[in-house]
């Protein structure tokens, strides 16, 4: 197995909460298992957007294609060290996408913010349409 | 029954015997985790049935081929990251 074979799939919470209504984030969840890909939901993600979102912790829990990934003890040492001053649910995708023993290649995260991971070299999947301009008004392809 | 090599074996023991469980224990832990191909293709059927039925979504075949395309392009960037971390590693050492 090669170290890319091994990676999967992070949504953080901007892909989650986009869940009901994001194209990319669906066929995303549809298509990984085709890779044998599997797509990861850390849970301070999954609370975070069933705040924004109420509901969506249910549906992660339904979707077959998603697995909820606690927080451990380590996982909040390792984010607490390296990250202090993030929020929890970023800092835990930063902690988790990261090349470590679980996952040895790392992890893709799937986020609408990709500049919030800017700074740590994350591989990216953008949630959202790259935003198209129409006569000065942005659009992107959302389900009706 | 399966046979493997001695250095294995070995190390399936000692796995085991860290781990708390038997050898057969441990080879049936290591199955679990793995998914057959028809397992692959019944949690992206059982998916696209949820997402249908909950969402009204319903990919369409364009759509899977941009996102394969993008996946595709995904795991050659990374392949490049790795190629060139492992040549500098080669390099340094």
């Amino acid at each position: 197995m090669t170290e890319t074979e091994a990676r999967g799939y992070l949504l953080d919470t901007t892909a989650l909460t986009a869940l009901p209504s994001s194209r990319r984030v669906s066929i995303l969840i549809i298509t990984a298992p085709h890779f044998h890909l599997p797509l990861y939901a850390p849970v301070t993600c999954v609370d975070a957007a069933d705040r924004m979102r109420p509901g969506i912790a249910r549906h992660v829990g339904r979707v077959p294609t998603v697995e909820p990934v606690d927080l451990t003890y380590s996982a909040v040492l390792d984010l607490r060290e390296r990250t202090p001053h993030m929020a929890l649910d970023i800092a835990h995708v930063v902690s988790l996408a990261r090349p470590s023993p679980d996952w040895s290649a790392g992890l893709i995260v799937v986020t609408a913010q990709p500049g919030v991971y800017a700074d740590f070299d994350l591989p990216i999947y953008r949630s959202t349409d790259r935003v198209k301009t129409v006569h000065g008004v942005a659009t992107s392809r959302r389900r009706p | 029954m399966i046979k493997v090599d001695e250095r294995t074996h070995a190390r399936l023991a000692e796995l085991a015997a860290e781990h708390g469980t038997t050898i057969g224990g441990c080879v049936g832990e290591l199955v679990r985790a793995q998914r057959t191909h028809a397992e692959w293709e019944a949690l992206g059927q059982q998916t696209q049935d949820y997402l249908r039925e909950h969402f009204g979504f319903d990919p369409t075949p364009q759509e899977r081929a941009e996102l394969e395309a993008e996946h595709a392009a995904i795991m050659a960037g990374l392949d490049a990251q790795f190629a060139a971390r492992r040549g500098a590693r080669r390099a340094s050492a």
